[in-house]
């Protein structure tokens, strides 16, 4: 049955603190009230996040309801993967949770050591079976720049980990800043990945618009996205 | 709702500081256990030593109760599974660490922690022991990896995440162990913990969907980096596999172990067993090497029979030795 069950995520892979546009932090929010989850990794190697850029980042997946963490460059691919899979894991264990709530008042806490060790393993086999949407959003401004070569090597490392899974996966790739727009699609779904063209890309001079770029993230999982998961009935078992 | 809290993206919270004295009481049990000292932090929480009356355990603690859930539920059905495999009464030793139970308690200002209790397995980490011992180790600790290896794929599992840190011997007996079940992965699955240096897909040698061959990749990387712990430090992230067979081929005691490994590499093995038999099969050179593991088996044994509880065996050695003396002195004094 989890085949059927398709988790959405939006991965944002930034060095700097948005400075033009809309606040990213609520473009995380409407993510989240769509399901989609954000996760936000942060590069530390250039020094350019500052304490500022720590703390957006923070906020952005708080509200996206996903993940953060602050990596280097060499840890990237490896945050990458682990995140996308205890993201997944963290979804479902979610919709777990409301659906014992609604059932009995409980939360997987509640349960007794037995009890939670068998919602863990459903849990687990949800998340390894599932389908998975996931948008990478590069920041490919000016100070990224040098580093895309190792970002497109930790993009294509996260894609075999995320074949090596059960359950079917779609990927997105999109880059930001652009002209005219503020992100740009490297590679829709179900798209054969041009990879190739994520270091050949010139970035726009100036700014970094996170929030927009969010925003376009979100148009991409189109209007299936709906409201917070309506079809949360699915994960009763 | 309270969001589930997981720990792997937050060291801080991987670290649940428990101090040395401090005893924590599990909320459905009511066991109680004893802080002794931290052993160390794996992928999803902290492992104390720890001790409850006069028993002590290794106690595994993470705000992540799905992680340690997991984790506990893995172990407890290897552990049911095992005493049906032929091979664990041949050697007698477990695959897994014993666990016990699974529980939580709520800590001060930290809200819920989730444990589990398992077998405090003791040991040496493998790379330290080789470095004390020598290159000529490691074949006895790769027929033995591989040997748990066997027994587990049998069960359809791959162990996942194989690396230097999971493997601990024990410096007595020689006996290896594997600590760190985390990466534990049924097979046909996307492998749930792994360390690029031991990963396969890392080194575009294939996928990171679990089956033996992903565990024997992982196992002949850490040959490799046991032979010549250099191999790790020079610039491995252009994922270069040619770069270790260099140096490896650059000495006679390690260059005889390159057609296991790149086979091993290659995906070439079909099974740990065949690995296994691969690895008893090597010619390793013969030298004085040989001759001073063989002094230092004997004062081993020497060791080991000393530092056990004397009983009759020792008072007979003991009693013949007096006798040959006896007799010894007689001779002379007769003569």
């Amino acid at each position: 049955m989890w085949e059927q069950v398709t988790l959405k995520q939006i991965l944002l892979i930034t060095d700097g603190c948005s400075n033009m546009g809309a606040d990213p932090v609520e473009a995380a929010k409407k993510a989240q009230e769509y399901g989609i989850a954000v996760n936000v990794i942060g590069i530390v190697d250039s020094g350019t996040l500052g304490n500022k850029g720590m703390q957006e980042v923070q906020k952005i997946a708080t509200e996206g309801g996903g993940m953060h963490r602050i990596s280097e460059m060499r840890q990237l691919a490896h945050t990458m993967q682990m995140m996308t899979r205890y993201t997944m894991q963290m979804t479902i264990q979610q919709a777990v949770n409301r659906e014992l709530q609604n059932i009995v008042g409980k939360e997987m806490h509640d349960l007794s050591p037995d009890k939670r060790m068998e919602v863990a393993h459903m849990i687990d086999r949800a998340g390894e079976e599932a389908e998975l949407r996931l948008v990478l959003l590069l920041d490919v401004s000016a100070s990224m720049r040098d580093k895309l070569p190792q970002v497109r090597e930790a993009v294509h490392d996260l894609e075999i980990g995320i074949q090596a899974r059960k359950g079917g996966h779609q990927v997105a790739v999109m880059i930001y800043p652009d002209r005219g727009q503020s992100a740009k699609i490297l590679a829709d779904f179900n798209e054969k990945q041009r990879l190739s063209s994520i270091s050949s890309e010139l970035a726009a001079a100036g700014g970094t618009p996170t929030g927009p770029a969010l925003y376009q993230a979100i148009q991409m999982f189109g209007r299936e996205g709906e409201k917070d998961y309506g079809d949360a009935k699915s994960y009763v078992v | 709702m309270a969001t589930p809290r997981v720990t792997w993206f937050e060291p801080k919270n991987r670290l649940m500081k428990l101090m040395p004295g401090q005893s924590i009481q599990g909320r459905w049990n009511r066991r109680s256990y004893r802080i002794i000292r931290p052993l160390g932090a794996g992928a999803i929480g902290t492992v104390y030593l720890v001790q409850e009356g006069d028993r002590k355990y290794a106690l595994k603690i993470s705000p992540d109760a799905q992680g340690i859930a997991l984790e506990y539920r893995v172990l407890h059905s290897l552990q049911r599974q095992m005493p049906h495999t032929t091979s664990e009464k041949v050697h007698g030793r477990r695959l897994g660490p014993f666990v016990s139970e699974m529980d939580d308690v709520s800590l001060e200002n930290r809200g819920l922690a989730f444990f589990y209790t398992m077998e405090y397995v003791e040991g040496t980490p493998v790379e330290l022991f080789v470095r004390g011992k020598g290159i000529t180790s490691v074949r006895r600790i790769a027929v033995q990896l591989l040997e748990f290896l066997k027994q587990l794929h049998v069960l359809g599992y791959a162990f996942g995440d194989l690396k230097a840190d999971n493997v601990l011997i024990n410096s007595g007996s020689g006996h290896l162990r594997l600590i760190d079940f985390g990466g534990l992965t049924r097979f046909g699955e996307g492998v749930r913990q792994y360390t690029e240096w031991n990963d396969r897909g890392y080194w575009h040698n294939g996928t990171r969907r679990a089956d033996c061959r992903y565990d024997l990749f992982a196992a002949a990387m850490l040959l490799a980096q046991l032979l010549n712990p250099y191999v790790k430090r020079l610039d491995w992230k252009n994922r270069d596999l040619e770069q270790i067979k260099k140096i490896l081929s650059s000495k006679k005691e390690t260059r005889i172990w390159l057609p296991v490994l790149e086979k091993a590499w290659a995906g070439g093995f079909d099974s740990a067993e065949q690995m296994q038999s691969a690895v008893l099969s090597l010619q390793l050179p013969k030298g004085e090497k040989n001759k001073t593991e063989k002094i230092q088996t004997i004062r081993r044994t020497i060791d080991r029979e000393l530092s056990r509880d004397w009983d009759w065996t020792h008072w007979t050695v003991i009693g013949m030795m007096g006798i040959c003396l006896t007799v010894m002195l007689h001779v002379l004094m007769v003569q």
